[in-house]
């Protein structure tokens, strides 16, 4: 949580100091183009492309329970997760300069478990943040004052975690573990990675007027990345720390987004 | 207690969800400008006819991947040797229709509902080899499905005669899959689940007027999204099989559309 905090703060102050850049940068160096601010709100799926990893433990889970009679299993589900995001836009004639910012975790938790015949329940639980700063150069199809079509790409710096944990991961009456049931999968008490790498993303929207200065928007927003290979913050099932297997993070995903966007008129 | 402790769970996890996409649409409904609330309103129906490539993604199953050792479903359970006559599995072309129904807002926003199946026309079959030996496996899948998208869009009138709107929302989808393997041309394990799930949804649609009233439509979607594992509901093998619906991929269609007041 902490880290979460001191992660949000580098990026505000990162923020603010690329909005006073672009205010000035407006105000000295060009006499034409315009200025807008924005807030967005949206959702995603699929965070940190973590539903093939939530479908093998559900896969284990079920392939266990078919040779084990008397396994209770509760599936890992794979939430929606609302975006929340803020952006600054320099546009000129044709062309867009955009630096946002957005941040998405699941409001409803990753968790699912096993309980093996005779044996105690292993509750697996996945928590997943994504906090990423997308730079988006683009092209403006204008159909009317301030109605405009857009497409653009560029390169997104992404701040993710995974933390993987599990309550019993290890059980010898009766034998089970998710690594003897599938070798990919862990049976350590916690799995996590955190990382900072930069990828890369498509966007396409639309944003009509709703008043002199200010405009709706929708917006979709495909992304896709792979961090280096991140060393894990774990602890195995006998309570040691680990720092093995490192892992990379993937952030292939797609959000949906809706905004109100400010012209800023200097 | 009404439902199951499980059942219940998911119950909550799902309202949860409804709660925020209530809330959002009703923020946006308070940034709208109040005389949108007067202007008259717009109505439109339509119909549509597709295509929707990869149809059921990967179409994975837990006999896939545990007894054929293919961890990406049916793109890994292609496999060849010489002395072999093995075919290729491609995944699904799905043909899809549809109808639709929209509301215009101030000629500029639109709300669309539609109703839409979509099944597997092609692919879906093949033959491998699985096991050290190895063995032929001759496999073949089905994927239909019907689903309810309901996006919130902005419109925009481009020259005189054509509309482009880009649309983003969600969509209630439930599918039925099939998938059936025969080992050596002998014994032969069937699957059958059926599930929904609520992928995220994103539509580009054009519009061209060919009159006042009636417009060629021509539209690209995509769903995101896909279910919890379901159990195998064909008992008659004696197997039991686990797999999930998929219901990500694209669709392309062309239709027609029809509006009660004209443009």
């Amino acid at each position: 949580m902490r880290m979460k905090k001191n992660i949000f703060f580098k990026i505000l102050i990162t923020f603010s100091t690329l909005f006073a850049l672009c205010f000035i940068w407006h105000t000295y160096g060009f006499a034409i183009g315009e200025v807008a601010v924005g807030l967005n709100a949206g959702a995603t799926y699929d965070l940190n492309a973590m539903e093939e990893l939530a479908s093998r433990y559900n896969l284990a889970m079920e392939y266990y329970s078919a040779n084990n009679a008397g396994t209770e299993t509760d599936q890992i589900t794979v939430p929606h997760a609302p975006v929340f995001g803020l952006n600054v836009r320099y546009q000129f004639n044709f062309f867009f300069f955009r630096i946002g910012y957005h941040y998405t975790a699941p409001f409803q938790s990753m968790d699912g478990s096993i309980t093996p015949a005779g044996g105690t329940r292993n509750k697996i639980k996945m928590d997943v943040f994504q906090a990423s700063v997308p730079t988006t150069i683009g092209l403006l199809v204008p159909m009317g004052s301030r109605s405009y079509f857009f497409i653009g790409c560029g390169p997104s710096l992404h701040h993710t975690s995974i933390t993987i944990t599990q309550s019993n991961p290890v059980q010898t009456s009766p034998d089970f573990s998710f690594a003897s049931i599938d070798r990919s999968l862990s049976s350590n008490k916690r799995d996590s990675y955190t990382g900072a790498f930069v990828g890369y993303h498509l966007m396409i929207g639309a944003e009509i007027p709703v008043h002199d200065k200010f405009t709706v928007s929708v917006e979709w927003i495909h992304q896709q990345g792979n961090s280096h290979q991140i060393e894990n913050d774990g602890i195995g099932a006998d309570d040691a720390e680990l720092k093995t297997p490192k892992k990379s993070i993937n952030v292939m995903g797609d959000f949906v987004l809706f905004g109100i966007n400010y012209y800023i008129v200097f | 207690m009404i439902f199951p402790l499980c059942k219940r769970k998911e119950q909550v996890k799902t309202n949860k969800f409804g709660v925020f996409f209530f809330g959002l649409i009703s923020f946006f409904l308070f940034f709208m400008p109040k005389k949108l609330f007067s202007v008259p309103l717009n109505y439109a129906i339509g119909g549509y006819l597709g295509i929707a490539p990869s149809l059921g993604c990967d179409l994975q199953s837990m006999r896939q991947y545990y007894f054929y050792n293919s961890q990406s479903g049916i793109d890994g359970l292609n496999r060849t040797q010489e002395g072999y006559e093995t075919k290729n599995g491609d995944r699904l072309l799905g043909l899809v229709g549809g109808i639709s129904g929209k509301i215009l807002i101030f000629e500029n926003y639109q709300f669309r509902i539609a109703f839409n199946y979509a099944s597997g026309i092609l692919g879906g079959e093949g033959t491998t080899l699985y096991g050290s030996t190895p063995d032929l496996l001759e496999f073949r899948y089905s994927f239909r499905t019907i689903d309810i998208p309901f996006v919130f869009g902005i419109v925009i009138p481009f020259w005189k005669d054509i509309k482009v709107s880009f649309n983003c929302g969600t969509a209630f989808a439930y599918g039925w899959y099939t998938n059936s393997f025969t080992e050596n041309g002998v014994t032969t394990y069937k699957g059958k689940f059926s599930g929904k799930a609520f992928p995220l949804t994103i539509l580009l649609e054009a519009e061209y007027f060919i009159t006042d009233k009636l417009a060629v439509t021509s539209s690209l979607s995509y769903y995101r999204g896909s279910s919890k594992l379901f159990t195998d509901e064909y008992d008659e093998d004696g197997d039991v099989d686990y797999a999930r619906l998929n219901f990500s991929g694209y669709r392309y269609s062309i239709g027609v559309m029809y509006y009660f007041l004209s443009i």
